[in-house]
């Protein structure tokens, strides 16, 4: 809403973002296929990296979305919900040859396999823009930022700006990239690309305000089923970043995802910086024109 | 299955949450988090990481392009204010090494900066806007204003023509000069990299004391014998103030200063803060005849500038260092999420009562009517291992644990977890849910076994 307001449009859209709720994530990779062939999106790196079934270890120039798996230990094993049997009903002579804890679970029986799809957050604040020295990064009126690929000269400033690690420079290119919450696709009235191929819902996109609400009924529910570890993750206007265009539904703390806990927008600290330069310039005038009075030695 | 005390409470999921670990984070928790709200003191936040990923993209600047450019920007913003001070007090020698240091290290910076870019081509789409918010955008206009006022003052002092532009353009040139050596502090500390931004009180003043001190340096190194009083002072003085801001800023950061210190920029620290003090020192004491100290003064110049220009690079690799570990990024946040809890805790403590965390759920109504519940049943195997088995109410679909269980309490424990409204319509209506206490869990289980059993043998 204010980001919008600050933004200049005159009768803009609601604020659109992602909801990406984690607990229903199953880590098909739809999402990373679909950005890619929809933004025409460079192949990112043929690696192997041994981080569980992630070989993209992270957001970059060539990655928008990113899915994330994690394999925790937990000193509760996950909730048994039981398989379809093969033995005759009732015998009690089900499968006798299946070994205790199955192929998910460690020798302890306890592992938790999380998965999530990280995405640009589309900040309220956005550093990335606010640093953007060409005017190359802009708000769109859907509230999202996004990089104008023609007018980027490729300093680099943004990407150290980005308290998520999300924008990175193309090599062969020399341009910043990042997700634009596909501007093309919602300026004719469709769904981001990655959103339209999550198969489970596990993104979902809309007006931001209607987003927050039924991110809340979600971790309201999740609660009273006894998922205690639920917590919404960018969701609340008055952190650090003033709130993500796209936020999430965490089953773990942010960290174990790679996201930062409390993430702060580096601009805010900005007008002190500039007071601390100017009064460091003011020093050194001053300091020369000390060393400079008096006589000759 | 040991150790797990009762897991069907909600109290049981909660208490997991402290012993979770990544698996492969190869990084160690200090201590653990105590139980929620009970430890008077702030304790240390524990770090966790996405197998140790950093959470930041790192600068993609060249080292050599961009520490080089805090350094030329530093050295000629200085020389540009050592040369008016010169012209004022008529030492043409050294007005003119200033000048022309100022100029060409102001016309290499410029280049380095383009250099990095990466579509070069493109630096002009600096100057399509004006953006106080971008220290960037601010260096490209003032570095705008300051490179030709450099090369004017400079080349008017070579040649000696065109004095009054010359006279401009020094002018010009000192009183852009220390914004050009100050802003660059504003520019890195202007990120989310954390030794870069977390430093930027001292940043700025450390900046303008290495560029005071780099200039100073040029002058002891090139000035007449006799016109080397301000660049030695103005050295000694820049060294000092970038030790001593370094230092506070270092003693300010606490963990996060580590890669001021340690590895391959801790050494490039070190290496610059030892040529500043040694190079201090020596133009301090540079005494004897002409040509000793001729030498002295020489030594003392080229150590001061190697000194600013190492611990430019020194800092651009902090930077780097600490944006590529997530240590950095994590703790320190995560501290802060930890005071915040603990201040607000503290606040609610001092009157309210502790209620206790129990979310009740009603089971649903469905339960009490006269439509058919899905059953869960329990057998031994013949190794003695406990098996659950769910079954829709239409008996189409049975599901079978996943796992075989060392008990029968057990295996109805997880049954009771998966299928609470299967297991639950055994239970009394009324009946405390979720169950808090062990005993009543045990009670509950063997009950609901016992309606399972009654269940099936009524279904024969």
């Amino acid at each position: 809403m204010g980001v919008l307001r600050e933004s200049e449009y005159d009768d803009a859209p609601p604020r659109m973002g992602f909801f990406t709720d984690t607990s229903v994530c199953i880590g098909c990779k739809a999402c990373e296929v679909a950005c890619k062939e929809w933004n025409h999106v460079p192949e990112d790196g043929l690696s192997f990296s041994g981080m569980s079934y992630d070989n993209t270890r992270g957001l970059g120039a060539d990655t928008w979305r990113h899915v994330a798996f994690i394999e925790n230990r937990s000193e509760t094993a996950p909730v048994d919900l039981g398989m379809p049997a093969v033995g005759l009903p009732g015998s009690g002579d089900v499968r006798p040859d299946l070994p205790p804890g199955g192929d998910l679970l460690d020798a302890e029986g306890k592992l938790q396999w999380l998965m999530a799809s990280d995405v640009c957050k589309h900040c309220t604040h956005a550093a990335c823009l606010d640093v953007c020295p060409t005017g190359s990064l802009f708000r769109t009126e859907f509230g999202s930022v996004v990089v104008q690929e023609d007018i980027c000269n490729g300093c680099g400033y943004c990407i150290p700006a980005c308290p998520y690690g999300v924008i990175d420079q193309r090599k062969d290119d020399g341009r910043a990239w990042k997700c634009t919450l596909c501007y093309d696709r919602l300026e004719v009235g469709m769904e981001p690309a990655c959103a339209k191929a999550c198969p489970t819902d596990s993104i979902q996109f809309g007006p931001l305000e209607e987003l927050r609400e039924r991110a809340q009924q979600r971790v309201d529910q999740l609660h009273e089923q006894g998922v205690d570890v639920a917590r919404l993750y960018g969701h609340d206007p008055e952190d650090g970043v003033g709130g993500d265009g796209a936020f999430f539904l965490l089953l773990d703390e942010p960290e174990a995802y790679g996201l930062p806990p409390d993430p702060v927008v580096t601009t805010r600290d900005l007008p002190a910086m500039w007071r601390r330069a100017g009064l460091a310039a003011l020093g050194l005038a001053a300091g020369v024109v000390a060393a400079a009075w008096g006589r000759k030695g | 299955m040991s150790g797990n005390e009762a897991p069907v409470t909600r109290e049981g999921v909660e208490g997991a949450r402290t012993g979770r670990e990544a698996t492969a984070d190869f990084t160690t928790r200090r201590k653990r988090r105590g139980r929620r709200g009970e430890t008077p003191m702030v304790p240390e936040a524990e770090f966790r990481s996405y197998y140790g990923q950093p959470i930041l993209n790192k600068p993609v600047w060249s080292s050599t392009d961009i520490a080089g450019y805090l350094f030329l920007g530093g050295l000629a913003g200085a020389s540009s204010v050592i040369g008016a001070a010169a012209d004022v007090r008529g030492e043409d020698g050294l007005a003119r090494v200033s000048k022309t240091g100022a100029a060409a290290a102001a016309t290499l910076s410029l280049a380095a900066l383009v250099h990095d870019l990466g579509k070069p081509t493109r630096f002009l789409n600096m100057l399509r806007v004006i953006k106080v918010t971008s220290p960037m955008n601010v260096g490209a206009w003032l570095l705008s204003a300051y490179g030709p006022a450099t090369v004017v003052a400079a080349g008017s002092d070579l040649t000696g023509r065109l004095r009054p532009l010359g006279v401009a353009g020094t002018a010009g040139a000192a009183m852009i000069g220390p914004a050009i050596a100050a802003y660059t502090g504003a520019l890195i500390s202007d990120t989310a990299v954390p030794a870069w931004h977390d430093g930027y009180r001292e940043m700025p003043f450390a900046f303008v004391g290495s560029g005071a001190m780099a200039a100073g340096g040029l002058g002891l190194l090139l000035a007449p014998s006799d016109q080397r009083q301000v660049p030695r002072r103005v050295g000694v003085l820049g060294a000092a103030t970038e030790i001593g801001f370094l230092k506070a800023m270092e003693h300010r950061l606490g963990e996060v200063a580590e890669p001021y210190r340690s590895g391959r920029s801790g050494r490039l620290m070190k290496a610059g803060e030892g040529l500043a003090v040694v190079g201090s020192a020596t133009a301090l004491l540079s005494r004897g005849s002409s040509r000793v100290r001729r030498t002295a003064d020489a030594a003392s110049g080229a150590m001061l500038l190697a000194g600013s220009a190492l611990t430019r690079f020194g800092i651009f690799s902090a930077g780097i260092a600490s944006a590529e570990d997530p240590r950095y990024t994590v703790k320190p946040q995560r501290q802060r999420l930890l005071e915040q809890r603990q201040a607000v805790k503290a606040a609610e403590t001092s009157s309210a009562v502790p209620t206790p965390r129990v979310a009740t759920k009603k089971p649903a109504a469905a339960n009490h009517e006269e439509a058919p519940a899905p059953t869960v049943d329990m057998w031994q195997q013949e190794d003695g291992m406990w098996r659950w088995r769910w079954r829709s109410s239409d008996a189409s679909t049975e599901l079978v644990s996943h796992q075989a269980y060392d008990s029968l309490e057990e295996a109805a424990r997880s049954a009771q977890e998966a299928y609470p409204e299967a297991m639950g319509s055994g239970t009394p209506a009324g009946a405390p849910e979720p169950i808090e206490h062990p005993a009543v869990a045990v009670a509950t289980v063997v009950g609901a076994v016992v309606a399972g059993a009654i269940r099936r043998w009524r279904r024969r």
